[in-house]
């Protein structure tokens, strides 16, 4: 650099020598990039007339004239103000008196340079400088006049500086009253104001249109990136966006504000006493539709699902569920979609990835406090949203059924049970009257007609569900100095569950910090802790709000003062007094139930924490290069506790199974056994797991981002990864548990079979082995080695290419993989148009295209080309030891190849002028090659299907979105938010020899793709109407109607059908919404805002969900299950079919052919399209003095679920819902600052 | 100097890549792992499930072993593809391939063990290899005839051109076979038997593991239903002199709905039926379930205590009295059709006694006979019976075949072989509903069609009509 710099300059050695050194102390790299210095030819007088120049000219003209070199820095030339200046053969020296005076600078003459600077204030002139200084405060606002946060104000030509806080407030204090400040914010156009002795400013800072985009930063979880750099398809949403929802759960807060991204809302469980309201929303999540197909959706034991969206959190994928993330904490969530985004996440990427970056302090940033607070209410469940047929005619129908049918009881016996299966109440008051004898017709009618005003769902509805509420608390600090910034958080979430007996709660503490020890290297650590608990009914004492062998449609739960109703559970009615009439002795445990008082016999508890710390080093070692070391580890801990109590009817019913009656026998023998004895002792049973995991990453990256000549950037990562994940799950159960005491009784013999209550029990046996309580470990450890790069270079801010590469070698490929698998790529390129000098749409202004191609991955671990074989202790049947193998651990597939997901993404983004419209349209195009996928096999190979390589696919599709402000006058603003994805998944190859018939095709059964058809697409049988003689359904069989009747010839017929080729069948289209997206509209009046989204699903297909479409196994099984309100309009005499499509009675509960038909032909098949009404907001920020502690108070209300504002289809069915609609919740909030 | 510029980051990576690639190449998990020890073999073919349960089941719901009565033919649990498959319907079929399916994913299981044998060579003892190598070809060929007993036609004069079915040696689900022909068939099942007697150990620790009694038992009955006899006999005399317990009715509870225990003192090698079906189940007295044939209860002697033991008189109304059901299920099943079908040595000594008879040697065949009937008659009451000529001697066994193996799983196979025979052919029939059906000897129904799904799936091609 010196050699250059002298060479070029042609100066004498010395000279320049002297000075070099003296810089070198100062700023040496910095100043060589600015200085600039002048030499030319000799002269000694100088003349000079000028008005108003600049002292930089004036510098050019003197060196001209005398020789002399200037030294000067450019950033303190823009102090000076301009001179006008008449001199004739003057000396230098007085010229140069006179272009200093008045101005800020001084200079010296060291031989023949002049060396500029900052004139170096006499005490006199800063005494004279206090008086004529100012402490001054201001305010900078945005366009919409609300405060700016970490706007920086300076006072030019001096090193005050300040930014503002929260409030958008700064203060400075000793300000010459004649100085100017420059206030900036990024993506704003940078005000210069004189200070003019004034001391209060409000300045109001215009967006710069062009630099809109480079506002937003992306992150792909190794980078940020700023967006106008950045080829790929990234979404990014920001913490003012979380903000629409105060759904705890982070990723039900993406729905509405996400563009291509499927929400499976029909699957999503909404009554807590389900099973499946556990399960992540994560599990039915796509982006840009399905990629990967995978039916399994249990996680592993980290809580991964194969085939779903990867969720990285602060650069760590999936160090624990995102469920645990408190919204509060989140900062961005960048959605990564295409493969230049995704690519860098490798094997796992194919179905996108969600980057979640939470919260940090800042430096230099003065401590504050924030505060939010809100409660939620969410309405019952609507258990009567499915109209059904009338509780009488169920009874009705059951009644026939028993008449019809002509099968007597057997009579109820508590020592045999075989046979003894529990029916129908009706059937069993039916049999007492008919074949029992035991009651009248008038006793039986009574008793039946006594029911008939019963119904199930309103006891549940008053006895068993409550509205939801949760209150969600969190609290924050953060702040920072120049070398050290904090944030510490806190979080806590309380939830009553819609049932009774289950909640939950959560807290989240987070603390972050980082540090500048010394010049160029950066400190991280984060720690966060998240405890959640859940508390449920145990398993058994659950009450699913369904009806089962339990639970009929007529049960009644509590008596009409609200005093629990016993009711008979697995034994038939009659068994429980027949029982207590012949052993009144007390021997054995009660047998009566209650299921209301029963759900508080025991408990499930799950207790989670998590406690993740995550420490990085980042060490700049020489300017745009930088070396980052990043270690993770997360430990979780999950408890499970069960218990039922003695008392409970799970617990009673145990024990008294084995104590031994007059009546039992030894198993082994036949030989009646001392009765009374009990094996089991008394006491409750206690169940208990525990799984800890721990994931580790560690991680080495080296950062390069450089800038040259102002026109080339470079930024480029490259770094190894290498994780290891690993949990173990630890299970135990106590019987003779007593909660009390601690005291348990596990001194059973569990490897003999004894004998029990019964001679026989339901399936003919008279022992039986004591339940194994689970106990044993199970353990789990995956291995990742991964390295990648990515590389993006930019041309004049107009032109980027980019590339990206990773390769990934895990324990779940199996050995083939990792040495020939290869690397999984991307290249993408941007053309910022709007830079162009060509360019100058005044409709456009903001314009940028672009394009990127790669492969994404997806690992399925449980696809192996050989079979694992899993271990188990023993069976019962010959006390061996054994292993078996299963689906999912693998089967023998020599040919198994991973699969890829090549990605094609078009996009341009685009800003009107004045940015009153902006958006971008994205066009997408996804072939996966050699998809994994349960397809068909021949079945000599010994599996019916399995997964394997089952074929291609081709998906394409359309994201746009589309931001404006409507209308602006004064205090009133109206912006809408539009979102639009079309999303379409073919197969385009198929290997499997599957699928060629219509029954497979129509159930979707056995993993049916036809080529040339949607992935998940609605076929239906042709629906030949209902046969005019006996009301039977009708299909088409060689193009004659053929009925599909409750008989051997309708058995025929029926198998016939589903035999069929594919091409018998009615073809409708996609069962996954094409067209999707949101319309949000925010209306804002000064303080007051409210916006409402509304959600649209459009172009796809459903069947009618099965509670609604009529079954008469259903009805008529013994445990009849309630139908659909069809069942009135069902076919009772010839002319009805004219009408109706509901087939007529028939009696039968085990061959459903005809029901099936039904259910699955064209009729039932309707369109899904459909708009709701999601949710509205409404925010009001508190106007409060200045000088108060609290800041923005904000308080705010959210109505969401409100419901369907119109459906294609006309018969009134929600095509998202499938048993009873998500209830409507309301919110109301509370933030501030401090 | 230049040179080891490239050398370095060269062996860097080398390193680095041979390192990860160790370090990724762990166990997933403590409870699972590659089929990789001899341990492991054993275990997947102790896997009871897979190997001693599920064996086809709709040749003994076409036999004539029993009847159901129309309300039980017309009640919901007998499926209508059960009542085609009960009346002999000529389209009878199968929608879903379950039968077919679950034995070749036995076969698929001992090809897997095969394959890991093969690698364990000089790695662990040869006498553990052995033996796990020869359970695994029994179990292959058992399931295997098991098998072809429905969808292939019987052995006979055109073995070599009436298809088979496919023969997997492979656990590679890209290894697809096709029909081949009868003879391809047996020929593997004998060759598959034969070297499982060579390699099996002679007795095993509890009879749901094959040893070589079974073996040859298993090699016995096979000969037989290809009517090779001289094969018949030395392999059933080979397996009598390994194991001929027999059990003393006498020391059976008469009255037990349950008189034999499991893996009782007879049982050769021990496996049940397809249990997922509702035809065969025997119930308790008090159902009208599978009744049993009329004709075998009567053609009991006096003293004979089989027809007390192996059958009990339904009692409870609504079930019309003088009917019986069957309850000499050697599984120890009260009421269920989890038949028992696999090996006992009474079934190995009719085997003899047939094969001696058939080959000329009379006084052989009734000596076996007279050995079995001696433990199945009360305490005193046998009298020895004797044979006035080879045919007799044939006829008596035949006889006291049809009286002791009911519902064993082995009276399809007996129908298919007999029927080529005009002195015993029979034809079947059943009344169902007013209708008569019949099944007439030889016919073609006598091979089950496959079931549809496997058609469906693959490129096999169906039986003929």
């Amino acid at each position: 650099m010196y050699k250059i710099y002298t060479n070029k300059c042609g100066m004498p050695n010395g000279h320049i020598q002297k000075i070099l050194l003296v810089m070198r102390f100062t700023t040496v790299i910095i100043m060589a990039t600015i200085l600039q210095v002048s030499a030319s030819g000799y002269a000694q007088k100088i003349n000079l007339s000028a008005k108003n120049v600049s002292l930089k000219f004036l510098f050019q003209e003197i060196r001209k004239q005398s020789g002399y070199n200037f030294l000067y820095a450019d950033a303190e030339l823009r102090l000076a103000s301009k001179v006008s200046i008449t001199v004739a053969a003057a000396d230098v020296k007085d010229v140069l008196n006179q272009v200093f005076t008045g101005q800020p600078l001084t200079y010296s003459i060291d031989e023949k340079t002049v060396v500029v600077k900052q004139k170096e204030r006499s005490f006199l002139n800063r005494i004279q400088d206090y008086f004529n200084s100012v402490n001054i405060r201001g305010v900078v606002v945005n366009e919409n006049r609300t405060p700016m946060m970490g706007a920086s104000v300076k006072i030019l030509g001096t090193k005050q500086m300040a930014t503002t806080d929260i409030d958008g407030v700064f203060v400075l204090k000793g300000v010459a009253s004649d100085a100017k400040m420059s206030v900036s914010f990024i993506g704003y156009r940078t005000d210069t104001i004189e200070i003019k002795g004034r001391t209060s400013f409000t300045i109001q800072l215009d967006p710069q249109a062009n630099l809109m985009q480079e506002l937003s930063v992306v992150s792909t979880g190794y980078q940020d990136l700023p967006k106008e750099r950045a080829t790929g398809s990234f979404e990014v949403i920001t913490k003012e966006q979380l903000q629409h929802s105060t759904d705890p759960n982070l990723i039900r807060r993406l729905e509405g504000i996400t563009n291509s991204m499927d929400f499976r809302n029909d699957l999503r469980p909404v009554n807590s006493a389900n099973p499946n309201a556990q399960r992540s929303p994560l599990a039915n999540l796509t982006i840009r539709g399905k990629n990967t197909l995978n039916e399994s959706v249990n996680a592993d034991l980290n809580g991964n699902y194969s085939g779903q969206v990867l969720v990285v959190i602060d650069g760590i994928a999936s160090p624990y569920s995102i469920d645990k993330v408190n919204p509060n904490d989140v900062e961005s969530i960048t959605i990564l979609k295409d493969a230049a985004a995704a690519s860098i996440w490798g094997s796992r990427a194919a179905n996108g990835v969600i980057v979640v970056k939470t919260k940090r302090g800042a430096y230099g940033r003065p401590a504050r406090i924030s505060l939010n607070s809100n409660f939620s209410v969410t309405e019952k469940v609507d258990l009567f949203y499915n109209k059904t047929m009338s509780i009488s005619d169920l009874i009705d129908a059951q009644k026939l059924q028993f008449v019809n049918a002509g099968r007597p009881l057997p009579e109820v016996s508590i020592s045999s049970l075989y046979g003894q299966e529990p029916v129908s109440p009706v059937t069993e008051i039916m049999d007492a009257w008919l074949n029992k004898h035991t009651l009248t017709e008038e006793q039986a009618n009574a008793q039946i007609d006594a029911l008939r005003g019963n119904d199930i769902r309103r006891d549940y509805t008053k006895y068993f569900l409550r509205n939801s509420v949760s209150q969600n608390y969190s609290l924050s600090v953060d702040g920072g100095s120049e070398t050290f910034n904090y944030r510490l958080s806190g979080g806590y979430d309380r939830i009553l569950n819609n049932t009774r007996n289950s909640g939950s709660n959560r807290l989240v503490i987070g603390y972050s910090a980082s540090l500048r020890p010394v010049k160029n290297l950066e400190v991280q650590g984060n720690i966060t802790y998240n405890v959640q608990k859940n508390k449920e009914q145990a398993a058994e004492n659950r009450i699913s709000g369904a009806t089962n062998s339990t639970f009929f449609p007529y049960t009644k739960l509590a008596d009409d003062q609200g005093n629990p109703l016993e009711i008979g559970k697995m034994y038939r009615p009659g068994f429980v007094d027949l029982f207590e009439k012949t052993y009144p002795d007390g021997q054995f445990l009660s047998w009566r139930y209650k299921p209301l008082e029963d759900i508080n016999e025991g408990y499930n508890d799950i207790k989670s924490q998590n406690l993740n710390l995550n420490f990085s080093v980042n060490y700049k070692i020489v300017k745009g290069l930088s070396a980052q070391l990043i270690y993770n580890y997360s430990a979780g801990r999950v408890e499970d506790n069960t218990l039922y109590r003695q008392n409970s009817f799970y617990m009673r019913n145990l024990i008294n199974y084995f104590t031994t009656s007059p009546a039992s026998t030894d198993p082994k023998t036949g030989n009646p056994v001392s009765p009374y004895v009990r094996q089991l002792p008394l006491g409750g049973q206690y169940n208990t797991s525990l799984t800890k995991s721990s994931n580790q990453t560690l991680r080495g990256q080296l950062n390069y981002d450089q800038l040259w000549n102002e026109r080339h950037q470079l930024s480029a990562i490259a770094g190894v990864d290498i994780t290891q994940n690993y949990s173990i799950v630890k299970a135990d159960g106590y019987y003779g548990y007593d909660e009390n005491t601690l005291l348990s009784d596990n001194k059973l013999d569990y490897k003999t079979m004894i004998p029990i209550i019964f001679s026989e029990d339901f399936s003919g046996y008279n022992g039986e082995y004591i339940p194994n309580l689970s106990t044993g470990f199970i353990d789990n450890k995956v291995r990742t080695f991964s390295w990648y790069s990515n590389a993006a270079y930019t041309y004049n801010r107009k032109y980027t290419l980019s590339a990206s590469v990773r390769k990934d070698i895990s324990s779940e490929f199996g050995r083939g993989t990792n040495i020939k698998g290869t690397p999984y790529y991307s290249i993408g390129g941007s053309w910022n148009i709007g830079n162009e000098s060509f360019y100058h749409s005044d409709l456009f202004p903001v314009l940028s295209l672009k394009t990127t191609f790669g492969y994404n991955g997806n690992v399925n671990p449980s696809v192996l080309a050989r079979p694992l074989i899993t271990y188990s202790l023993v069976n019962g049947e010959n006390n061996l030891p054994y292993a078996y193998t299963s689906f999912g651990t693998g089967i023998s597939n020599s040919k198994l190849r991973p699969e890829k997901t090549g990605i094609w993404n078009i996009g341009v983004d685009f800003g009107l002028k004045g940015n009153r419209i902006s958006g971008s349209l994205q066009y997408y195009s996804k072939k996966t090659t050699d998809l994994l996928a349960n397809g068909a096999l021949d079945s000599s190979s010994g599996y019916t299907n399995i997964t394997f390589n089952t074929g291609n696919l081709k998906g394409y599709g359309v994201d746009f979105s589309l931001n404006s402000l409507n209308l602006q006058s004064g205090p009133f603003k109206w912006n809408s938010n539009f979102l639009f994805s079309f999303n379409r998944v073919k197969v385009t190859k198929l290997y499997a020899s599957s699928a060629s018939v219509a029954g497979q095709v129509v159930s979707n059964s056995s993993g049916s793709y036809n080529e040339g058809y949607d992935l998940s697409r609605v076929f239906g049988y042709q629906w030949a109407g209902l046969d005019p003689q006996t009301g039977d359904p009708r299909g088409y069989l060689n193009g004659q109607p053929v009925a599909i009747s409750n008989s051997i010839e309708g058995n025929t017929a029926y198998n016939a059908i589903q035999n069929a080729p594919i091409s018998s069948l009615k073809y409708f289209g996609s069962a996954v919404p094409v067209y999707y997206g949101s319309l949000r509209n925010t209306f804002t009046y000064a303080a007051f805002s409210i916006s409402a989204n509304v959600l649209y699903k459009l172009g796809y297909y459903f069947r009618r969900p099965e509670s609604q479409v009529l079954s008469y196994s259903k009805l008529y099984s013994n445990i009849p299950v309630i139908q659909g309100v069809e069942y009135n309009n069902r076919w009772q005499r010839p002319g009805d079919e004219a009408h109706t499509n509901v087939p007529s009675v028939v009696y039968s509960s085990a061959n459903q052919n005809r029901d099936n038909f039904y259910y699955y032909s064209s009729i039932n098949v309707l369109k899904g399209d459909h708009i709701r009404l999601q949710e509205i907001n409404f925010s009001y920020s508190i106007h409060v003095r200045k000088n108060w502690f609290v800041k923005n108070p904000r308080v705010y209300m959210n109505m969401s679920n409100i419901g369907i504002l119109w459906k294609a289809n006309d018969q009134g069915i929600d095509p998202e819902v499938f048993d009873y609609p998500n209830p409507r919740s309301y919110s109301f909030g509370f933030s501030a600052n401090f | 100097m230049k040179l080891n510029h490239h050398i370095f980051p060269v062996l860097i990576v080398c390193l680095i890549l041979a390192s990860c690639q160790k370090f990724v190449d762990i166990k997933k998990s403590g409870s699972q792992s590659f089929i990789e020890t001899a341990q492991d073999c054993q275990l997947i073919l102790d896997n009871y499930d897979l190997f001693n349960t599920a064996y086809p089941i709709d040749g003994e719901i076409s036999t004539d072993d029993y009847y159901l009565d129309d309300a039980r033919y017309n009640s919901d649990p007998i499926t209508l593809d059960d009542r085609s498959l009960y009346t002999w319907r000529s389209n009878a079929i199968r929608n879903e391939g379950t039968q077919w399916v679950n034995s070749y994913n036995k076969i698929y299981h001992t090809n897997l063990v095969l394959e890991a044998l093969e690698k364990l060579n000089g790695k662990e003892s040869p006498g553990i290899l052995n033996n796990l190598k020869g359970s695994a070809l029994f179990l292959r060929a058992y399931a295997l005839w098991n098998l072809a007993q429905l969808y292939a036609r019987p052995y006979g004069a055109n073995a070599a051109q009436d298809p088979g079915i496919p023969v997997h040696l492979l656990s590679d689900i890209n290894d697809i076979q096709g029909r081949g022909t009868v003879k391809i068939t047996y020929d593997r099942i004998v060759q598959d038997l034969s070297d499982a007697a060579n390699l099996l150990n002679a007795t095993s620790s509890i009879s749901t593991r094959p040893n070589k009694a079974a073996a040859f038992a298993m090699l016995a009955r096979v000969y037989l239903s290809m009517g090779n006899y001289p094969g018949a006999l030395a392999s059933a005399s080979s397996a009598l002199e390994l194991k001929h317990d027999l059990i003393d009715f006498n020391t059976l509870n008469k009255e037990s709905f349950n008189p034999f225990v499991k893996f009782n003192k007879e049982v050769i090698f021990h496996s049940v039926v397809f249990s997922q079906n509702s035809v065969l189940e025997a119930g308790y007295g008090d159902q009208d379930l599978a009744l049993i044939n009329p004709e075998i209860i009567s053609s009991y002697e006096i003293n004979d205590l089989r027809k007390s033991i192996l059958f009990k008189e339904n009692t409870d109304v609504p079930v019309p009295s003088g009917t019986y059901r069957f309850t000499g299920n050697y599984e120890s099943a009260v009421g269920s059709s989890k038949l028992f079908n696999g090996l006992a040595v009474d079934e190995v000594y009719l085997t003899r006694a047939e094969s001696y008879a058939r080959t000329g040697n009379a006084d052989a065949a009734m000596q076996d006979l007279n050995t079995l009937l001696q433990s199945r008659w009360a305490s005193g009451t046998y009298r020895t019976k004797t044979a006035g000529s080879v045919n007799d001697a044939l006829s008596q066994v035949l006889g006291e075949r049809r009286k002791e193996l009911v519902m064993r799983g082995s009276r399809w196979t007996d129908l298919r072989r007999l029927n080529k025979e005009a002195q015993f052919a029979r034809t079947l029939s059943r009344v169902v509903n007013g209708s008569t059906y019949t099944l007439p000897p030889n016919d073609n129904r006598y091979t089950l069609l496959i079931p549809q799904e496997v058609l469906t799936n693959s490129a096999l091609a169906q039986n003929a009509r």
